[in-house]
């Protein structure tokens, strides 16, 4: 190919991106700011002062989260200033993470273009995407562009700043979730597969920096509940109170359940938050079609991933380590990391940092997937492409779903607003910095004009999303 | 074997571009047509309108404009009022519609429960069968003690 065809392609395949990616953005811009989570992380920023964050006193510790937060509530803005602020914390990363992601594949062909854009739809798809899109709670997704980021200037050809880069990113991510050690995972992958952007130092600071980090959260915070928060285990949900009377004389299997539940909801969409329940709804015969297409889409991909994975890692073992086979490695990595920090409850959302090397590990699969279909038989290489199509269509169908989340999750919020207030009310009626910050919130709450749900013709009700939300 | 390349690299780009359309023409419709019923309720002007259309914002909309919530408002029901006029509250509306969202509204905005004709909504709920809805007037709504009117007798749907 002649090199002017990398802008091309890479151009192709952000525009056919762009519009799922712009229909999130813009129900994010449009979300009301909710009740839940929101008003009293606001209250907390109000009431402390900036630098008290950095003390992990907590369970929840996330200093650069909350100083970011507390910058821009406190700012001498008006409240349409600092709430666009507050929802582009979350819309900027997403636009970087897609644009970071586009950017290291870097097609340059048609089939490339096309393998990038499946593995698009496969990033936005995926629930570790989707569960991360919640307005305030730009945690992990601040970290998602960052691990991105870090990956790519691992394996890029060394240059005086990258080690500071990295290891300001490693910090930054850090400092919103501790979901950020997962970088550490990264730049050890990058090292153990020898790409030439990393050095034994590196990775030894970054190795540092968790050993660091480990410590002074137990050294500050020595004694943590068995259970955080509600757990799943099976088919059912089991508060923290249930969870710890039944597990807490021995909770290391139900930790190692817990930390194993959220890999696989990154490799095969269930269980999420720790419960089948697509698998409990396919045995009770209530499963909706997005349920099968989520299902279907995860575990065909993973077992396409798993027999290119290991051909990844043989031809490596032989010929020397490349992009293609480091990405084997990245994902498996970040994959234990994630399964690792949530070992005390899973929840989608915690699988975020493995999910764009998932989606990078797609990418790779579907372009050798193709390129070995190429070489068969005519009937088999037919059937070969109707798999690589319904698969890709699969994850599009995903994508989409995604896109309809982020507006069920507009309709929630207004709908707390609009019916939880009064109980808000009374429940906080001694804390007059979180009255204040609810009737200064509550006109963005209650305004007409959110996002709605689309209410899809009848034949396409539940294939997006579950059909209960239609109707709401 | 290029031209095998080619067809399968078509292969994996054409849901991307069906998905781009699709995300455009949803949008793009949001935008030129946002009442029409793909995209939400329609544009309602009295308050027993945006309950009949489950549209709790609008019916919270009317009444910060000046609507009282417990003010009776004029519906009319093929079953429930029999196909005729009649005076009812907006709660009680709001539960024959079985818009729970609108009800808990109601209720947070100061709408009251009377065991009189069209205002007894916790007795239609009752005799919908809307058990949840009950509870909730029950927990929210403090409904007064005593018998429902017999009026509320309505044909279960």
């Amino acid at each position: 190919m002649a090199p002017t065809d990398r802008g091309a392609w890479l151009a192709i395949a952000a525009l056919v991106a762009a519009p799922v990616v712009a229909a999130i953005c813009l129900t994010l811009w449009n979300t009301p700011v909710p009740i839940s989570e929101a008003v009293a992380l606001l209250e907390d920023v109000s009431r402390k002062p900036r630098l008290d964050f950095l003390v992990p006193d907590t369970s929840y510790y996330r200093p650069l989260f909350h100083i970011v937060l507390s910058t821009i509530w406190k700012a001498d803005l008006s409240l349409d200033a600092r709430l666009a602020a507050i929802r582009l914390l979350q819309i900027v990363p997403v636009v970087a993470l897609v644009g970071l992601f586009l950017f290291h594949l870097r097609p340059r062909s048609l089939l490339e273009a096309g393998a990038a854009a499946a593995a698009m739809a496969v990033l936005i798809g995926s629930p570790g995407f989707r569960d991360n899109l919640e307005i305030p709670l730009s945690y992990t997704i601040v970290g998602m562009p960052l691990a991105l980021a870090v990956w790519h200037l691992l394996v890029a050809p060394p240059r005086w700043w990258h080690t500071p880069a990295v290891l300001a990113m490693s910090v930054i991510a850090l400092g919103f979730k501790e979901q950020g050690l997962a970088i550490v995972a990264l730049v050890v992958a990058a090292w153990a597969t020898r790409a030439q952007g990393t050095t034994r130092a590196q990775a030894v600071s970054a190795v540092l920096l968790a050993a660091g980090y480990v410590a002074v959260r137990l050294a500050w915070h020595s004694r943590m509940a068995t259970f955080e928060q509600a757990i799943g285990f099976g088919f059912s949900e089991l508060d923290p109170s249930t969870a710890t009377a039944r597990f807490g004389s021995f909770p290391v299997a139900v930790y190692a359940y817990t930390a194993l539940a959220t890999v696989a909801n990154v490799v095969f969409s269930e269980p999420t938050s720790g419960i089948f329940s697509i698998v409990a709804a396919m045995t009770r015969g209530t499963a909706e079609r997005w349920q099968f297409i989520h299902l279907v889409s995860s575990v065909g991909l993973t077992v396409l991933m798993a027999f290119w994975g290991v051909a990844a890692i043989s031809r490596a073992r032989q010929e020397g380590w490349t992009d293609e086979s480091r990405s084997v490695v990245a994902l498996v990595l970040t994959l234990a990391a994630c399964g690792a920090l949530s070992f005390n409850y899973s929840r989608d959302r915690l699988g975020g940092m493995a999910t764009p090397f998932y989606a990078l590990a797609a990418y790779y699969a579907l372009r050798a997937c193709a390129q070995r279909a190429a070489a068969l038989r005519p009937w088999r290489f037919g059937a070969a492409a109707a798999g690589l199509l319904l698969l890709a269509g699969l994850w599009h169908v995903r994508a989409i779903g995604t896109a309809e989340a982020v507006k069920v999750t507009a309709l929630r919020n207004q709908i707390e607003w609009l019916t939880g207030l009064p109980q808000r009310r009374r429940e906080f009626a001694d804390r007059p910095v979180y009255l204040s910050i609810l009737a200064t919130l509550h006109a963005q709450g209650t305004a007409e004009s959110r996002p709605r749900p689309t209410n899809y013709p009848r034949a396409l009700i539940g294939l997006f999303s579950p059909a209960n939300v239609q109707s709401q | 074997m290029p031209s095998r390349l080619r067809m399968i690299g078509v292969v994996l780009l054409a849901p991307a571009v069906l998905a781009a359309g699709v995300a455009l023409g949803l949008e793009g419709g949001r935008l030129v047509r946002p009442r029409s019923p793909l995209f939400g309720p329609p544009e309602t002007f009295t308050l027993a309108d945006a309950i009949a259309h489950h549209d709790a914002a609008r019916a919270y909309r009317l009444i910060r404009e000046g609507q009282r919530p417990d003010d009776v408002i004029v519906v009319n029901h093929p079953t429930l009022t029999a196909g005729r006029q009649r005076f009812v509250s907006p709660l009680w509306w709001a539960v024959a519609m079985r818009d729970e969202h609108t009800m808990l509204m109601l209720l947070g905005v100061g709408a009251t429960i009377r065991h009189v004709e069209g205002r007894d909504a916790d007795c239609l709920a009752e005799a919908l069968g809307a058990a949840a809805m009950q509870e909730l007037l029950r927990r929210h709504g403090a409904p007064p003690e005593g018998p429902c009117p017999k009026q509320t007798a309505v044909t279960r749907q």
